[in-house]
């Protein structure tokens, strides 16, 4: 859209004005009696999400339940990560979830399970165990760096995390 | 909880629940079951009940129109004035807590026609004097746009009824083996009670069946962990 700023019903009664100066109120010009918040545009330089089927277009099939398409048209530059790596054209093929166009993608790389530990729609279901491992060790600055050694820090590459995890390496394509 | 909720939602209506809400998800699809059939249910996660696919942006259009006759929120504090905080606890820039639901609720409270918060502790950390963040403020000064608004907060004692225009939350109903005394002793601002208090009336055996029946088994499609942590 590239406008600098969109009006937002709601907000107004809300220790949000407070803390945000960047959150105006205006009346609105078409209708004085109304008071009207402002919130900026958010331009981020870069978008991260991940998609079920990704092409050598840039094409990405994403589950329809994200806002994947959103954050891609809002950013500079968008990388998706996928399951699965397709050699066709997405846009020639039917599926049940959105297609983001490879116009709106600057890289696609193939990461399997790359939604853990959360789930991803019709595909795998959260890993609770792992979720509680990092809350819990989310308590802690020590804690919550020894998380990080092991799970980020410590794996050289994504098939390394996945075997940390105890998930199966991927399969090479 | 889940029952009582479930008994406020009516036939034909469209009812919203948002993340990380099982009690209100299952009141959902128990009065789905069992008096509105004809209820349309948004619920976050499910597959089943997720009619768009347009991602949250377009259930949050879909939401800021005016089109969910209910919608649910949890709350970390609430207050007697219908103020709820799920944005931080202590000072906004350095919070002992800082809480993720404010994204949607400071716009969804005031367009949602009935908002229902539902809190499994009752006690005075949470029911405060006054809450440390207004994430949703119970009334708003003329000239705001706002078509909906705190209906009803449904806890694991009571059941508090939302008055708009005296700002103020009434005690409704008590649960069963609840007395007006401990919700009292829980509750940190005044009680504005009916007296005698009337009692939450209990969950039929139907209800109870079809909870712990057909609607844990749709619940668990899209709260495995909740569910697993009920048996």
């Amino acid at each position: 859209m590239n406008v600098p700023f969109v009006p937002v019903r709601g907000l107004l009664g809300t220790d949000y004005m407070k803390v945000r100066p960047d959150f105006r109120v205006l009346a609105n010009p078409y209708d004085q009696r109304e008071d009207i918040a402002l919130v900026p545009a958010i331009a981020p330089d870069l978008a991260v999400f991940h998609g079920l089927r990704g092409d050598r277009h840039g094409n990405v099939i994403t589950s329809g339940v994200l806002d994947a398409k959103l954050i891609a048209q809002a950013s500079r530059r968008a990388v998706a990560t996928v399951e699965e790596v397709s050699d066709g054209d997405l846009t020639r093929e039917a599926h049940t979830g959105v297609l983001v166009p490879g116009i709106h993608v600057s890289a696609v790389v193939h990461a399997p399970h790359g939604a853990h530990p959360t789930a991803f729609e019709g595909r795998y279901p959260m890993d609770g165990e792992h979720v509680r491992e990092y809350v819990n060790a989310a308590g802690s600055d020590a804690t919550f760096a020894a998380w990080l050694d092991r799970y980020v820090y410590g794996v050289p590459d994504h098939a390394a995390y996945l075997e940390r995890v105890r998930l199966a390496a991927p399969a090479a394509r | 909880m889940a029952v009582a909720i479930a008994r406020r939602l009516r036939d034909g209506e469209t009812i919203a629940v948002g993340s990380v809400s099982p009690i209100p998800a299952s009141a959902c699809l128990l009065a789905k079951r069992r008096h509105a059939p004809g209820a349309r249910l948004i619920l976050l996660g499910s597959r089943a009940h997720f009619p768009f696919n347009g991602g949250v942006q377009e259930f949050y259009n879909y939401a800021v129109r005016g089109r969910l006759d209910v919608f649910f929120a949890s709350g970390a504090q609430i207050d007697g004035h219908g103020n709820f905080n799920l944005s931080v606890i202590g000072d906004y820039d350095r919070p002992t807590v800082r809480l993720p639901g404010g994204r949607a609720n400071g716009i969804l409270s005031f367009v949602a026609k009935r908002l229902i918060l539902f809190r499994t502790e009752h006690s005075r950390r949470v029911f405060v004097p006054k809450v440390d963040f207004i994430t949703s403020p119970g009334t708003t000064p003329e000239g705001v746009y706002r078509i909906g608004g705190l209906h009803a907060v449904v806890t694991d004692l009571c059941v508090f009824e939302f008055d708009r225009a005296k700002g103020r939350l009434e005690l409704g109903t008590v649960h069963p083996g609840v007395t007006l005394a401990e919700v009292e002793s829980r509750t940190g601002f005044p009680l504005h009670a009916p007296s005698p208090v009337p009692a939450t009336p209990s969950p039929s055996a139907e209800e109870l069946e079809l909870l712990r029946g057909p609607v844990r088994e749709e619940l668990g499609t899209f709260y495995p962990e909740f569910v697993k942590q009920q048996s």
